[in-house]
C-alpha cells in the first residue's frame, strides 16, 4: 500500500509539475469580429482588414483574402498578427458590389479556423486586383489544399517527409534490434 | 475469454491488442465523420486515436511492476515482467513512430501545405510556435523516455524502476489533452487539471486491466495478488474518470441545452453511456472477486473492447470543439 500511494504521489506531482509548465494559451480561438463589420456599406475601401479573435494569434500561419464581385483579390501584402488580431493590408479595390472577407487562421491548438465576412462597396475604386488562389478551407484534407500564400517562408526548402519516413524506419529498426538482442 | 489457464496460448495476448488498437481507430473515424468534425482530416483523428492506443498500453505495461509484487517474483513473475518489458518496447516504438507522424500531419494541416510540400520550416514553426505542436514535441520525448527505459529493462531489469516507465507513460498520455481545446472554456486552468486528471485516471484503468487480462491472468498465483491491487486502482480511476468527466463537459459546454444539440454534446452522452456500461462490468468483476468465484475475468475481454471503443471516441471528441 505504501508503495502504491508513493507511486501515485509521483505520478500526481510530475503531473503537477507538467501543468505549471504547460502554457496559458492552449485555446481554439473563435472569430470575435472584423474591420469593416459583417455587412458594413462602404463609400471608399478600407487601407486594411483586421480579423479579431478571442486569443493570441501567431505570425505566420494565417491567410487572409478579399475577393471583389469581379473575383479578384484584393489583399497587398503579408498578413500581420498582433496580439489577438490578424490584419493584411488591402489595394484599392475595383467595382463597386459585394466584397468577401475569406481567413483561414491557426488555432493555438493547431486546429485550423476559417470563414468569411462581406461588405458592401458602393463606390467603384481604381483597383484591379489580383488573380485570386482559393483559400484553402480548414474543412479541406491538407492533400487538397492548395499552398497558402502567407505560410512561412521556404526556410527549409527540401521537402520534410524523407526526414519523417526516415525517422519511422529508424524507430522501427531501433525495435527489432533491440527485441533480436533481448531474446538471448 | 474462459476461465485463465496457464495454458493460454500467445496468439491472444498478440491478436487482442490490435483488434483493440484498431477498435480505438475505427470509433474514432466513425465518431469524426458523423460529428462532421470540422477542420481536421481523418489522418489526423486516426494517428490521435492510434497514439492514445499505444499510450494507454504503455502506462498499463508500466503498472504491470505495481501489480505484480515483489514478494511474487519467483520465476513465473520474472518471466511476466520480463514479457511485459518486451511488450513495452514494441509499443513504445509504434507510439513513437505514430506521434512524428502525426507531427508532420499536424504541421501540414497547420500550414494548409499538401504533407508532400511541407518543409522543415513549416514543422519547425508549428512545433516551436504553437502550443500543440509544443505538446506533441513532450509526447515524443516521452514516447522515447519510455522506449529508451524499456530497452534498458528489457538487457538488465534492475537497471532503470519500473514506476520511471509507468511515470512517463502518464506524462506522455496527458500531453495530447491538454493541448486540446480545453482551454477555450473560461474557467481554463480547471479545465486543464481536470482533463488531466480524467485522461490519467482513465489511462491506468484502460492499460491496466488490459495488461492484467493479457500478462498476468494465464498464472493463477500471480493473478491472485495482482487482482485486489488491480481492483483498488481501478475503483479510485473509474470514480476519478466519471467525476473529472462530468466536470470537464460542464466547463466546456456553454449551455447545458447543447448536449443534447451539439455533436460534441452527443459524442459526450455516447462516452457517458459506455461508461455507466464500464462501470458495471467492473462492479460485477469486484463482487466476484469478492465472494471468491472464478472466473472474475469473464468479462474484463468484453470490458476492455468497450474501452477501446471509448478511447476512440475520446480522441474524436478531442478534436471537435463544443
Amino acid at each position: 500500500m505504501i508503495r502504491l500511494a508513493r507511486f501515485a504521489a509521483a505520478g500526481l506531482l510530475a503531473g503537477l509539475a507538467l501543468l505549471l509548465g504547460a502554457t496559458p494559451a492552449l485555446a481554439h480561438a473563435e472569430f470575435e469580429g472584423s474591420d469593416p463589420a459583417d455587412g458594413a456599406t462602404l463609400d471608399t475601401g478600407p487601407q486594411k482588414v483586421t480579423l479579431t479573435f478571442s486569443d493570441t494569434m501567431q505570425q505566420g500561419f494565417n491567410t487572409i483574402t478579399v475577393i471583389g464581385p469581379d473575383g479578384k483579390d484584393y489583399v497587398s501584402g503579408e498578413v500581420q498578427a498582433q496580439g489577438d488580431e490578424v490584419s493584411a493590408t488591402v489595394g484599392p479595390l475595383g467595382p463597386a458590389g459585394r466584397y468577401e472577407i475569406g481567413y483561414r487562421v491557426l488555432s493555438d491548438d493547431g486546429h485550423p479556423v476559417s470563414g468569411k465576412v462581406g461588405f458592401t462597396l458602393t463606390a467603384a475604386g481604381t483597383g484591379t486586383g489580383s488573380s485570386a488562389a482559393p483559400i484553402p478551407s480548414a474543412d479541406a484534407a491538407p492533400s487538397a489544399a492548395p499552398a497558402a500564400q502567407s505560410a512561412p517562408a521556404e526556410s527549409g526548402g527540401m521537402p520534410v517527409w524523407p526526414w519523417i519516413v526516415g525517422a519511422v524506419v529508424l524507430v522501427g529498426a531501433g525495435v527489432a534490434v533491440a527485441m533480436r538482442l533481448g531474446r538471448s | 475469454m474462459g476461465a485463465p489457464t496457464a495454458s493460454r496460448g500467445s496468439s491472444a495476448e498478440r491478436v487482442a491488442p490490435l483488434v483493440w488498437a484498431a477498435l480505438a481507430v475505427g470509433a474514432a473515424l466513425l465518431a469524426a465523420v458523423l460529428a462532421q468534425a470540422a477542420g481536421i482530416t481523418l489522418a489526423a483523428t486516426a494517428l490521435r486515436a492510434l497514439t492514445d492506443a499505444a499510450a494507454v498500453a504503455c502506462v498499463g505495461l508500466g503498472l504491470v511492476t505495481v501489480l505484480v509484487p515483489t514478494s511474487a517474483r519467483d520465476a513465473r513473475g520474472t518471466t511476466v515482467i520480463r514479457r511485459g518489458d518486451r511488450a513495452t518496447v514494441v509499443v513504445a516504438g509504434v507510439w513513437l513512430a505514430a506521434v512524428l507522424v502525426s507531427v508532420a500531419v499536424r504541421s501540414a494541416e497547420a500550414v494548409g501545405r499538401p504533407l508532400g510540400a511541407l518543409t522543415a520550416g513549416d514543422v519547425g514553426a508549428f512545433v516551436t510556435r504553437v502550443a500543440a505542436g509544443r505538446g506533441t514535441v513532450l509526447t515524443a520525448l516521452c514516447a522515447a523516455a519510455v522506449l529508451g527505459c524499456a530497452v534498458a529493462r528489457m538487457r538488465s531489469p534492475e537497471s532503470v524502476p519500473g514506476r520511471v516507465v509507468l511515470v512517463a507513460a502518464l506524462l506522455g498520455s496527458l500531453t495530447p489533452a491538454v493541448t486540446g481545446h480545453t482551454g477555450s472554456s473560461p474557467e481554463h486552468s480547471l479545465a486543464v487539471v481536470t482533463v488531466a486528471f480524467h485522461v490519467g485516471a482513465a489511462a491506468l484503468w484502460v492499460g491496466g486491466l488490459g495488461v492484467l487480462l493479457l500478462l498476468v491472468a494465464p498464472h493463477r498465483a500471480l493473478l491472485d495478488r495482482g487482482l485486489p491491487r488491480f481492483s483498488r486502482i481501478a475503483t479510485v480511476c473509474l470514480v476519478g474518470t466519471a467525476l473529472t468527466g462530468v466536470a470537464n463537459a460542464v466547463l466546456r459546454l456553454p449551455v447545458l441545452g447543447d448536449l443534447f444539440t451539439s455533436s460534441y454534446g452527443a459524442l459526450i452522452l455516447v462516452k457517458t453511456g459506455l461508461v455507466v456500461v464500464l462501470a458495471l462490468l467492473g462492479g460485477l468483476a469486484r463482487r466476484r472477486l469478492q465472494r471468491g468465484t472464478l472466473p472474475v475475468l469473464r468479462w474484463a475481454g468484453v470490458e476492455v473492447t468497450v474501452m477501446a471503443v471509448t478511447i476512440g471516441i475520446a480522441a474524436a471528441l478531442s478534436q471537435t470543439a463544443p
